[in-house]
């Protein structure tokens, strides 16, 4: 059946959900790390109860607002798509990724919601104390909400506290803590916040070098800088430190990915982490310049680790105990074909071998041995398990060395403001730099999704379930609409943020006395 | 209508139950809210321009695309739970 599949289908629904995700998480991060950074102006102007301090919150609560009201709900259309585009993943998924999202929308309809309208309808009717509290609840219901959907994310790269039921063909949670607390989902919270804290950063980071190059706000950018300078330097030493911990993650269960996150095809001892280079998806990644040791030491700790590469994942290892991908596409079938078998006896009323069959589904010899490799069970010859290499390579790439070069500019910008305050006024490159590092940073932001979704393709679930087996057999021409009308609607709302935001930011700190 | 919804349909049930007192406070809290964000929007400017875009951007996402553009697959195609895992596993097994 898969064979006579429209792959235009699939590379549609696909392209849909990456224009709606990433769409998405152009608003997202700003939120995140935004109501931190507002939380900590605000808690200075509790303590000192100098205007001054309430004005710089009003100012940024309002971008916080654009940013806000524009990118609400967008994340709603990703849900749409799962029901509409991804109907077989959404049943195989069940109330995995169900009782997540459903939690994710009541905290962020009621400590986010509420709290909002606190934080800009009650600067005069509540008390400081309160209203303080209300935008730190606001900061803490934007990561709780983030939680739950990474949380979700996470499951999908790295599947565990689940029973797969045949009868119903729809994944049971059996172990909520497992779900919550899995290596990849803590990766996914930690370096997903952080990011958005070190974005937030930047962004109040530029606006300042924005306002520093009119010689404005001079005042505003001295106190915004004093706490989004130090706030960003700490975000993004703690990105790199949860960048690594992920990367650790991946290498661990989700090694095709870590290789092509390396271009790494031929495994071995005493890697070398690779800086730069040219790869390609079927050879060895040509004119590498790397750093001798440091990709074994980095995924194994220690430089005498083995680094599996696409060929030994591909053709398997059997000195490393890896199992060729040929063996798990004989398992994946088998235990495809068991499910079909159980369902006919079932249906033919063959009691005693509909009951043999379904015993295999609470085996565990047969669940790790072949359920395990479900997924691969679809796919049509080992080489479909590589991701597209390049693109993974080069996004990885391009996230890291941006990770390396924000805490850099913190440190220089520390250093100005601390030390030469007047000549950092007069320092018009850094400004621009300074102002440059805000769409860096929401390049960073998006490649390191694309590392984390391409790097896992052909994987909707890690192992269990294909991309092509995920996608409903839905009209593809309705899908294409629907692509373009996402075209039209998100770069509408993306000119909306940006228009009014600027035109904010232009006004300056006038008028803050007044509401948002 | 059955006796045991008749004292219900009783006038000031509601304030009976609970007494004066508490229902006094429970209306003057929801009647602070209400004003509370009733003049917090009053007093709106750029928030005015907010609040037209996310209405409208919700009424395109959720009265046009959800409608027209995104229904449930399953759920459309499909009465019961059943059926709807039958298919899939017909999809995932064939």
């Amino acid at each position: 059946m898969f064979e006579s599949l429209d792959i235009s289908l699939v590379n549609w629904s696909r392209a849909q959900f990456a224009l709606t995700a990433m769409y998405h998480w152009l608003f997202v991060p700003l939120t995140l790390g935004l109501s931190y950074l507002i939380a900590i102006m605000e808690t200075r102007y509790f303590r000192t109860r100098d205007p001054h301090w309430k004005m710089i919150t009003k100012f940024w609560m309002t971008l916080f607002g654009i940013n806000f009201a524009i990118g609400v709900a967008t994340g709603l259309v990703l849900e749409f798509e799962f029901g509409t585009n991804w109907s077989n993943y959404s049943w195989f998924v069940g109330d995995i990724f169900g009782a997540p999202l459903a939690i994710e929308g009541i905290m962020a309809f009621f400590l986010e919601s509420t709290f909002i309208a606190v934080m800009f309808f009650g600067w005069e009717k509540v008390s400081p104390r309160f209203h303080l509290l209300s935008t730190w609840l606001v900061a803490a219901g934007a990561s709780l909400s983030a939680l739950w959907i990474l949380v979700a994310n996470g499951w999908m790269q790295y599947p565990v506290g689940m029973h797969f039921n045949p009868d119903t063909a729809r994944n049971e949670m059996v172990d909520f803590w497992a779900v919550l607390f899995s290596p990849m989902a803590i990766a996914k919270f930690t370096h997903t916040v952080t990011s958005g804290l070190l974005l937030a950063s930047l962004f109040v980071t530029g606006v300042c070098g924005w306002f520093l190059l009119k010689k404005r706000e001079i005042s505003l950018v001295k106190s915004s800088l004093s706490i989004a300078v130090i706030f960003g330097l700490f975000a993004a030493i703690a990105v790199i430190f949860t960048g690594d911990y992920s990367a650790r993650t991946v290498a661990k269960h989700q090694p095709m990915k870590f290789a092509a996150m390396e271009g790494l095809h031929e495994g071995g001892e005493n890697l070398g982490l690779t800086v730069i280079g040219i790869p390609s998806q079927a050879g060895p990644t040509r004119w590498r310049i790397e750093i001798p040791g440091v990709l074994s030491w980095l995924s194994g700790g220690n430089v005498n680790a083995f680094v599996p590469g696409i060929k030994d994942l591909v053709d398997g290892n059997e000195a490393q105990g890896i199992i060729s991908t040929d063996e798990k596409m004989i398992r994946g079938k088998i235990a495809r074909k068991a499910l079909s078998s159980y369902t006919n006896y079932k249906k033919d009323s063959v009691q005693t071998l509909a009951r043999a069959y379904k015993l295999k589904f609470e085996d565990d010899f047969f669940l790790d041995g072949y359920m395990a490799y479900f997924g691969y069970g679809f796919l049509r010859y080992p080489e479909e398990i590589i991701p597209p290499v390049p693109v993974t390579f080069f996004s990885f790439r391009i996230m890291v060395g941006l990770g390396f070069f924000f805490p850099l500019l913190f440190l220089i910008l520390l250093w100005y403001i601390h030390k030469n305050q007047e000549a950092f006024e007069k320092q018009k490159w850094l400004h621009k730099v300074m102002l440059a590092s805000i769409p860096l940073a929401y390049l960073s932001g998006e490649c390191g999704w694309i590392v984390a979704e391409a790097g896992r393709q052909p994987w909707v679930i890690q192992d269990y379930m294909p991309t092509m087996a995920a996608v409903s057999r839905i009209d593809t021409a309705s899908v294409q609409l629907t692509f373009w009308l996402f075209v039209v609607i998100f770069t509408t709302l993306l000119i909306a943020e940006i228009t009014i935001m600027t035109r904010q930011i232009k006004k300056g700190s006038e008028n803050h006395s007044n509401h948002a | 209508m059955a006796a045991y919804l008749k004292p219900f349909t009783q006038k000031h049930f509601f304030r009976k139950m609970i007494g004066r007192k508490i229902f006094q406070k429970i209306k003057n809290g929801v009647e602070s809210v209400f004003r509370f964000y009733l003049e917090g929007f009053r007093s709106m400017t750029l928030g005015k321009t907010l609040w037209v875009l996310i209405i409208l951007k919700i009424f395109i996402l959720f009265f046009v695309l959800r409608f027209f553009f995104f229904p449930d697959f399953l759920k459309t195609k499909f009465h019961t739970e059943q059926e709807r895992g039958e298919y899939v596993i017909e999809q995932l097994t064939q």
